[in-house]
């Protein structure tokens, strides 16, 4: 008395399958082995550890760069000092702007004489030297690096300012103050900024190109594994129902061991960058990146054995903040802290089943990660300028890439928190 | 070696791990689809399909290997025993159709449904449908339609009447089918939205 239809779903019923519930089988296994019918067996997991050594050293290479640099040059810290001084002294005589050649180097000199009215400039002027470890706003909104001289520093400016008056020939370094002007660092050259309205001010704007890369993953573990997050080996892999390798692989592995090794590659990173300088010291930062992640996977015996190569391609926008923490006319010390969104736009697997040491069957898939990756980054940098426009950064930091919810497995997943180092160029606009 | 079925149970007595795990990935994703007709509530489920692979491990060594395929059926007679018991621990005391059933009320075997068009519906839209029948009809479906039994063995299994389960299994199938060509209605309807948008 079953109809056709009954009878159409009873046949198709034979062959169809659903996804196990998660972690059935560790279930099945704990109660196994609390009624004694297997042993409890321990899978060993090697996790590298070298990655705190990582973070370790990249600090102590940028704190000795930093050093390094701050020690060489210790005249940089008393140049800012005499600018300051040479401030002061023009403004205290309206006619010192535009008469004295001989304090003021020539380039700012030309900026000075398409001045804006006196009144803003000596305005501003004064609190500087009153808010000697504050930052300022100048007129137009530029902060100015007034912190850099700290209060052991103030009570040099006065004794400079007597020497000056003394010595006509001392002068500040003529070479300086044009770098100065033009790294937007110089508070002098600022002022000029503000006078000229911006007419030989430094950009702005400044792009990069910059290459990045993390520290890869070796993992290892006993049993056979899958780059897909609850994939077994059998179930979910159905052109492995359909041809017989994978069983093969399996069963001839049943009287050793089957191992897994998984290797996530260095990630690929490389991007261009766009910075906006919002203030001297703060500036926003965002571009296009390009991630490629490979991971290899091979699971099984010696000669019964399935491997994996996985390649998953990434576009990604960075969006950062940084804030200049010292600088002088070469170089700059920042730190810098934002986020990244990357979305795969591509991915591709491609394993090769070994069977009886032969190869029995090379399966090709597409890997569809579907998921946005979101990172957080913070960062230290140094950066040098090589010429006025271009300047070379290493910017070490770590990172903290979310899980993406996806069922495939990446370096960022084994890892989600690591050590990267960016290297790049960054050139400044006009 | 080639890989054979009764080769990997040989390994699976011997208390070869690898091969138990091979033996389960083999086959889970099947009773997991058997266990999902019959229990609506996946925590529910999990117990049971937990509760079965333990019991096929522990009694493997009772099972005589009679040719391909006939240790699935062992393998699926074990769930389909688990969920039934699961049912009788978790039915209420009270339930309307069994008692209505009893009385003898007469049942009209041509009370009119149209005969559905299955082709083109997916099998997880049916089982989803299955899933959700109303407690005492859906086991009696399952065990008629997919296990094969008849009213009278189901009856022994249910401790029902047998009359019952010819009554349960009539009303279950209009529902079933009223269900699948409701759907079927849809599917086609939104299909000509699509064309006649065009």
């Amino acid at each position: 008395m079953k109809e056709q239809w009954l009878n159409k779903i009873k046949e198709r019923s034979d062959n169809f399958e659903c996804r196990p519930p998660v972690d059935l089988w560790d279930g099945i296994q704990q109660s196994l082995v609390d009624k004694g019918v297997v042993k409890e067996k321990k899978q060993a997991t090697v996790v590298p550890i070298w990655r705190r050594w990582g973070l370790v050293v990249a600090a102590v290479f940028l704190l000795s760069v930093i050093t390094f640099v701050a020690l060489r040059n210790p005249e940089i810290i008393e140049n800012d000092v005499e600018k300051l001084a040479t401030v002061e002294k023009s403004v205290e005589s309206d006619t010192a702007i535009t008469t004295s050649p001989s304090v003021l180097p020539s380039a700012i000199k030309s900026t000075l004489a398409n001045a804006a009215p006196l009144t803003t400039y000596r305005a501003s002027t004064t609190t500087i030297i009153e808010q000697k470890t504050a930052t300022v706003e100048a007129s137009d909104g530029i902060v100015l690096p007034v912190d850099t001289v700290t209060e052991s520093e103030s009570t040099v400016i006065p004794k400079i300012v007597a020497e000056k008056e003394n010595d006509e020939t001392q002068r500040p370094d003529m070479r300086q103050y044009s770098r100065q002007s033009k790294n937007d660092y110089n508070v002098f050259s600022n002022h000029g900024m503000t006078i000229s309205n911006g007419s030989s001010q430094k950009s702005k704007w400044s792009a990069g190109l910059f290459a990045s890369n993390m520290t890869g993953v070796d993992n290892s573990m006993t049993g056979y594994g899958n780059l897909r997050y609850g994939a077994s080996p059998l179930v979910t892999m159905t052109h492995a129902w359909a041809s017989n390798a994978m069983a093969n692989i399996m069963f001839n592995n049943l009287n050793g061991t089957a191992e897994t090794s998984v290797k996530h590659h260095l990630p690929v990173k490389v991007g261009a960058s766009l910075k906006y300088a919002i203030t001297d010291r703060w500036g926003i930062e965002s571009g296009l990146t390009y991630t490629m992640l490979r991971s290899d996977l091979t699971s099984g015996g010696e000669n019964n054995y399935y491997a994996t190569e996985q390649t998953l391609h990434y576009i990604g926008i960075p969006l950062k903040a940084s804030y200049t923490v010292w600088q002088n006319n070469k170089f700059k010390a920042y730190v810098t802290a934002g986020g990244q969104m990357d979305v795969p736009v591509s991915g591709r697997s491609v394993t090769d089943y070994v069977s009886g040491g032969e190869l029995a069957e090379q399966v090709t898939e597409d890997v569809d990660v579907n998921r946005l990756q979101w990172s957080v980054t913070g960062a230290v940098g140094a950066q040098y300028d090589i010429i006025d426009k271009i300047g070379i950064y290493v910017e070490p930091g770590v990172s903290y890439y979310f899980d993406d919810r996806s069922d495939v497995v990446t370096i960022y997943k084994e890892k989600p928190c690591n050590f990267s180092l960016q290297i790049g160029l960054r050139l400044n606009l006009d | 070696m080639e890989y054979s079925e009764q080769q990997l149970l040989e390994k699976v007595l011997d208390g070869n791990a690898g091969a138990m795990r091979m033996l389960y990935d083999c086959h889970v994703g099947y009773l997991t689809a058997v266990a999902t007709r019959y229990i609506p509530d996946d925590d529910d489920m999990k117990d049971i399909l937990q509760e079965s692979f333990v019991k096929i491990f522990t009694t493997i060594s009772r099972f005589e290997y009679r040719g391909k395929g006939s240790l699935r059926a062992w393998m699926t007679r074990i769930v389909v025993n688990e969920s039934l018991d699961f049912i009788a621990r978790h039915k209420p005391k009270e339930q309307l159709p069994d008692n209505i059933e009893d009385v003898g009320e007469v049942v009209d075997e041509d009370a009119g449904y149209e005969e559905p068009d299955v082709g083109n519906v997916p099998m997880d839209i049916i089982y989803e449908m299955v899933r959700h029948l109303p407690d005492g009809y859906r086991a009696v479906f399952n065990l008629h339609v997919f296990e094969g039994k008849s009213h009278k063995e189901i009856a022994k299994l249910l401790s029902i009447k047998e009359t019952s389960s010819a009554s349960q299994f009539h009303r279950a199938k209009q529902l079933l089918a009223r269900q699948i060509n409701k759907y079927v209605t849809t599917l086609t309807n939104n299909g000509n939205e699509r064309t006649m948008a065009k």
